[in-house]
């Protein structure tokens, strides 16, 4: 089987099927996707702000770390379950998407970083303290990794529907993006 | 009237810059409500419960102002690609209302409630204006409904107005200082204010 007949078998299941074809399910779970982005990837990006000293101050990186971390892995779960269900719905259109091919490459990436710092910082917690109020360079990096992926990922999401694999130009070159369409010739007028 | 050419935007003329002013968008309102949601999940008493609500906010403060002027500078320039379409999008009003109802709750009762919650290991009084926020909450609830079901403008505008007053009179008048059904009620009008904000925001592409 190629990639293509296991995508439509895919997303030919029933209830994948009924969520790309109706008219509330399908927005509801993106809606849910976004609002947890929304909420819980802050709360990443706090986390990562604590670690570079710029935010929380007042706090223990062992508190932010440990405090945040039930509500950082109750959003991440939601987030992955709307998106399976999102990308499972419409698993034909996603696959040969670079963009999202280039999201789950980041997702993957997430996994690495969580692998490789888990134990030095992560873990480590009350060694970052102890060395207050200089933060390892360690726990920097950290931070800065995982801004960059967690920037990434939603950035990718989000070009996601800007990418049509069928249109070329009008000299036959493939168009990567979709042109935003063009206005009216007619000006509209803005009070 | 001002007359203006969709042409001459970039974002409508540049293959790039729509998508990139809409990431920008996405990543400063992360920012903001999860700085909020920080505060609300102490009110609530669910993370960072060794400092008051008032540490939380006064760490996370300049973050959120930050991330809600890229908000609405992004914002704007995504709706001065296409103004009239957004101008008679139901979501899309829906969503800016919250988002200016949001803006003020976050700004006037919410902070305050934050900035007066008590030390963790201070005894708390039940709630004491309890009938004040059930009031408020009942607004923030009616008001998106309003929407969906399509009310009258004027309803929509009596409830917007309604909101801001009860708003104030909290503000200045209601005896609320310390009581712990004030500190979740609030958290939970303001988690449900900023989720209602994205839901509109994301449902302006399917009206």
């Amino acid at each position: 089987m190629t990639i293509a007949q296991i995508s439509q078998a895919i997303q030919d299941i029933g209830f994948l099927t009924y969520i790309r074809e109706s008219g509330y399910t399908y927005p509801v779970i993106m809606a849910t996707h976004l609002a947890c982005i929304a909420v819980f990837g802050g709360l990443i990006l706090l986390t990562d702000l604590r670690l570079l000293g710029l935010t929380l101050k007042d706090y223990t990186i062992t508190d932010v770390v440990k405090g945040l971390r039930p509500w950082k892995w109750l959003g991440f779960c939601i987030i992955v379950t709307m998106g399976l269900l999102l990308g499972l719905s419409e698993s034909n259109k996603y696959y040969g998407n670079p963009y999202f091919q280039m999201k789950m490459v980041f997702l993957a990436l997430v996994g690495v970083h969580a692998l490789i710092f888990r134990p030095l910082v992560y873990k480590n917690t009350e060694a970052l303290d102890r060395a207050a109020p200089q933060i390892p360079t360690v726990a920097k990096t950290a931070a800065i990794c995982s801004l960059v992926l967690w920037i990434a990922i939603p950035c990718c999401g989000r070009w996601i529907a800007y990418y049509e694999p069928d249109k070329t130009t009008a000299t036959g070159q493939p168009l990567s993006l979709i042109q935003r369409s063009a206005p009216p010739p007619l000006t509209a007028s803005v009070r | 009237m001002l007359l203006y050419d969709l042409n001459a935007n970039p974002l409508n003329s540049n293959e790039w810059a729509f998508p990139l002013t809409e990431c920008f968008h996405i990543t400063s309102f992360a920012l903001s409500i999860g700085t909020i949601m920080l505060v609300d999940l102490r009110l609530l008493g669910l993370a960072l419960k060794r400092r008051t609500a008032a540490a939380v906010l006064n760490n996370t403060t300049l973050w959120t102002l930050a991330g809600l002027i890229i908000v609405i500078i992004s914002g704007f320039l995504i709706f001065s690609s296409d103004p009239v379409m957004y101008l008679h999008n139901a979501s899309f009003k829906y969503k800016v209302t919250n988002l200016g109802l949001a803006i003020i709750f976050n700004y006037t009762v919410h902070r305050r409630v934050a900035l007066a919650a008590p030390p963790p290991d201070m005894p708390q009084k039940p709630g004491g204006a309890l009938g004040w926020l059930i009031l408020l909450a009942a607004l923030y609830v009616a008001l998106p409904l309003s929407f969906i079901e399509v009310a009258p403008a004027g309803a929509k505008v009596a409830l917007v107005v309604a909101a801001i007053l009860v708003d104030l009179a909290i503000l200045f008048k209601a005896p609320l200082k310390g009581t712990l059904a004030e500190q979740k009620t609030t958290a939970i009008i303001s988690i449900f204010l900023w989720v209602a904000v994205v839901f509109g925001g994301l449902w302006i592409a399917f009206v």
